[in-house]
């Protein structure tokens, strides 16, 4: 096991470039009902949210986060704040305000990992049968089916279509195993979107979501915020929110030893297989916008024998 | 039929659930509404549907439950030690238990953090001592031969040390011993502990 990182890094000089223009989620709304002010953390920065006359306003700490422009906006049960000018508007997640759809706000995970490794690991299908065992896959059934991925040029958004998985438990409502069918979204490099498409459901909507939006902390240390958008109007909200906790901090172990933290983006350090075709598809959009933060970055040694060492398994597989 | 007010990310509800499983109680938990206006629960009771005998706290319930069920969890030639290794697992509360939350809900930020890992590190060092002295002297419990409840009070915040963002590198009696426990029958892992892989 590594030995965790000192949790408070040196406070950062200025903001992170990449991170600038992005709506990131930095609360719940559910956080302002027992209180008017919320402090928290984005990207190293002490910031406060304070709420007044039902309007939140946020401050930086820091006398350096002066010279950004901020926006805030409510959306989806969330607070996202933009430092900078927004590079597009907060993407549509219509299902939120459909009539009779469930919303369940599952809370929020620390996690010491980097935010990008949190959004690989949610749309990653392989790890089903072997972490969430009995629930999200089983053996021997643990192939992943070919699939679609594309960059939707017009939103700027990663959409994989046709996933299909046999799962046990595939929803807190099922009762026996389903192949169930998956469409992936990454409408942002810090937010995820899952729909599921549950044969419980009972008509309100095509599909359940299952949203994960990341505040990081700093480059290994995350929030995770999750939402689910159900058409389930008999589970009680508890048995829906434990089910979604058990997930997740079975993910939770495996995340926090990855080694690196940090997500290799241009080094071949780890080798995908077809099955990871929506991850390549993730980290080549994120080497395209020049992606540096919680990404890792090898030290000109490393990268050297990182080189012999793919070339030499490349010769040895011919 | 028992009941137990339950959570499943709380050390000390995982404590009573340990010592269930492996006295192979049937039980049925019930978990905080959370629509509720209510708090979460915050310590195990235990209650029987039938009977009106409820029972607070982790401690508690586990001294409890030994004395009515098997008294192997708690024997008397070994009860000065016991109660005073159960009077310490309270103390990992605000330093490990502290730490954990925080780091969990990531939603607290500790002004004293460096201060509580420093008190943490402290504990574990007198912990990992202790636990060699133990192995020396052919005790697999934390203050008995075989564990008794005393493990099982000290084990989810000693285990779980990653989530408070402490690491147990150097403390290899406390690792082994942390094993030790994994492998008993009738082991149940929590959220962030997996279970022990039987070869």
């Amino acid at each position: 096991m590594l030995k965790p990182e000192p949790d408070q890094q040196a406070p950062a000089s200025s903001f992170p470039t990449c991170l600038l223009g992005e709506w990131i989620v930095v609360a719940s709304q559910r956080d302002f009902l027992k209180q008017d002010t919320v402090k928290t953390i984005l990207a190293s920065h002490a910031l406060s949210l304070h709420k007044h006359d039902n309007i939140i306003t946020v401050s930086f700490n820091a006398a350096v986060m002066q010279r950004y422009p901020l926006q805030l906006q409510e959306a989806y049960g969330f607070v996202w704040l933009c430092v900078g000018t927004p590079g597009k508007p907060l993407f549509r997640l219509d299902e939120y305000a459909i009539a009779g759809a469930r919303l369940v706000p599952c809370g929020a995970y620390g996690v010491r990992t980097s935010p990008l490794r949190g959004i690989e690991n949610f749309l990653d299908m392989a790890h089903f049968p072997y972490i969430h065992t009995g629930i999200l896959g089983a053996e021997p059934e643990t192939s992943v089916k070919p699939y679609k991925v594309e960059v939707r040029q017009d939103v700027d958004e990663i959409w994989a279509t046709e996933c299909f998985f046999t799962q046990p438990m595939a929803a807190p409502s099922s009762s026996q195993p389903q192949e169930t069918e998956y469409v992936y979204r990454v409408p942002s490099p810090l937010n995820a979107l899952l729909y599921k498409v549950n044969q419980a459901a009972q008509g309100i909507l095509a599909a359940d979501v299952v949203c994960l939006f990341i505040q990081p902390l700093g480059e290994e240390h995350i929030r995770a915020h999750l939402l689910m958008i159900l058409d389930d109007n008999h589970s009680s909200m508890t048995d829906m929110v434990l089910f979604q906790q058990k997930i997740f901090t079975q993910d939770k172990p495996v995340l926090e030893n990855h080694l690196p933290l940090r997500l290799p983006l241009k080094e071949r350090m780890e080798i995908p297989t077809r099955a990871d075709a929506l991850a390549t598809t993730y980290r080549k959009w994120l080497l395209e916008k020049d992606w540096q933060y919680g990404a890792y970055q090898a030290s000109p040694a490393e990268r050297d024998q990182h080189q012999s060492q793919s070339t030499q398994l490349y010769t040895s597989g011919a | 039929m028992l009941q137990l007010h339950d959570d499943p990310m709380s050390t000390s509800c995982y404590s009573v659930r340990l010592l269930l499983n492996m006295l192979n109680l049937p039980y049925q938990p019930l978990y905080h509404d959370v629509e509720a206006d209510s708090d979460p629960v915050a310590r195990p009771r235990l209650e029987y549907a039938e009977q009106p005998v409820h029972v607070e706290g982790d401690i508690e319930i586990l001294k409890y439950l030994a004395l009515t069920y098997d008294i192997a969890w708690y024997p008397a030639e070994n009860r000065e030690a016991i109660d005073n290794w159960l009077a310490y697992a309270v103390t990992l509360q605000p330093t490990l238990g502290q730490l954990r939350q925080a780091a969990l809900a990531a939603d607290i930020f500790l002004d004293d953090e460096a201060e509580l890992k420093q008190q943490a590190y402290q504990q574990l060092k007198l912990v990992d001592a202790h636990l060699c002295r133990q192995m020396i002297l052919d005790q697999q419990g934390i203050a008995s031969k075989l564990p008794s409840i005393a493990d099982l009070a000290c084990f989810p915040l000693l285990a779980l040390a990653w989530d408070a963002g402490v690491a147990l590198d150097d403390y290899v009696y406390i690792r082994r011993w942390i094993n030790r426990i994994r492998h008993l029958p009738r082991f149940i892992p929590m959220p962030g502990l997996l279970a022990a892989r039987l070869e």
